[in-house]
């Protein structure tokens, strides 16, 4: 896989640079939202949007944008795409805009968004953006579906919505309050750092 | 001169194309949002005052308003009233049912809040909301056991919340006869 290549770019985002796990970015949506699946897969479909329709945008007219006033360009490209999700989301499905709450319009200052117009749309060609912004989300979704899933299941005893877990099963309420997203975030990391480094001894081993 | 032209321009296309971008949208969602809005309050409004079949609304101020629910015949069976006011972490937004004599609440819906989860929060479910159906008004929050008609069993480890619900109602129902005079 070299850099470059459309399978690098894509596959970059949901493991070796992933934006949770690796660049630490987007912490906000990440520990609020990520108490239930639903919630979790429902923000990052709203990222999926603005992120795909901001890199696209941003990569088009990379090149008629002055590099003093491309920042403020970035942020009006971001929250125009970020006002239609807010608005789409509130017209057709106004269950779920109502439990996420403020954290759509909150896109808007994600970090991930604005650090892959400024670090990637801004410089690549249109299709590279694209692969790029659809492998960061992926890989901002898995680390969200996942944490859900943790939450859910320890905090309420059920997955998606469905009971998995019995009467038996007290639940633990502090991980739906802010200290279990941290501390789930915190084992993900860890586990994440964890996988690489033996990943990386069998590598030096074998050569 | 020339920089500051290509930024000025730059800009100005950007902001023209996501107004208007901006604007297409509000238009073609803002009927639905409306719509949603009024429907689910309506559900509720209907919800709380038994035999309601149809509800008008009557706004009071920004937090509170009421409802005036009819029967299938057109009379008038009950009032419902929603009110918003700080709870533990932030605003509740609860709508109750009144009788016509305004003496007793005939049942509670929340519609948002931010309590805590588990504790605070329990104020969403049914069988705690249930004792406001038949409650006498204006009510009151009390630990263990209810020993007048007018109490309600607060949530266990959930005291601030629950007397922030009964706040809310007495609150409301005050600007409801106030509104009403």
């Amino acid at each position: 896989m070299k850099k470059g290549s459309t399978i690098y770019e894509f596959f970059k985002g949901l493991w070796a640079e992933n934006p949770v796990l690796v660049m630490v970015l987007g912490m906000c949506p990440t520990l609020a939202v990520s108490n239930t699946v639903i919630n979790g897969f429902a923000m990052s479909l709203a990222v999926l949007f603005v992120l795909l329709g901001s890199n696209l945008m941003v990569s088009i007219i990379r090149k008629i944008i002055p590099s003093q006033v491309r920042l403020p360009v970035f942020i009006i490209v971001i929250s125009t795409f970020v006002t239609i999700a807010d608005l789409f989301l509130r017209a057709q499905f106004p269950d779920i805009s109502k439990a996420l709450g403020p954290f759509v319009p909150l896109i808007i200052v994600n970090c991930i968004i604005i650090a892959r117009a400024e670090a990637f749309a801004s410089r690549r060609g249109i299709w590279l953006s694209a692969v790029d912004a659809v492998g960061m989300s992926i890989g901002f979704m898995w680390v969200l579906v996942l944490l859900g899933v943790i939450r859910e299941l320890l905090g309420f005893g059920s997955i998606a919505g469905f009971r998995v877990l019995g009467d038996w099963f007290p639940p633990w309420v502090v991980m739906l309050l802010p200290p279990g997203a941290f501390v789930s975030l915190g084992i993900l990391v860890g586990l994440k750092n964890q996988i690489m480094t033996s990943l990386d001894k069998r590598k030096g081993r074998a050569s | 001169m020339k920089l500051a032209f290509r930024m000025i321009t730059v800009l100005t296309g950007i902001g023209l194309f996501a107004g208007g971008s901006l604007a297409l949208t509000y238009n073609a969602t803002i009927k639905k949002i409306e719509d949603n809005e009024r429907k689910a309050k309506e559900l509720a409004a209907r919800e709380v005052i038994p035999g309601a079949t149809k509800v008008e609304e009557t706004v009071i101020d920004r937090a509170c308003s009421y409802f005036r629910g009819y029967d299938d015949a057109g009379n008038l069976v009950g009032y419902a009233v929603l009110n918003a006011e700080p709870g533990f972490q932030g605003n509740i937004k609860l709508i109750f049912g009144v009788t016509p004599d305004f003496k007793h609440a005939t049942g509670l819906i929340v519609l948002d809040n931010v309590e805590t989860p588990g504790l605070g929060n329990r104020i969403v479910e049914e069988p705690w909301r249930a004792q406001f159906t038949g409650l006498e008004l204006p009510g009151e929050a009390v630990k263990g056991a209810k020993s007048k008609d007018n109490q309600i069993v607060a949530v266990t480890g959930a005291t601030i919340s629950s007397r922030a619900v009964v706040r809310i109602v007495n609150d409301g129902l005050a600007k409801f006869q106030e509104a009403l005079k």
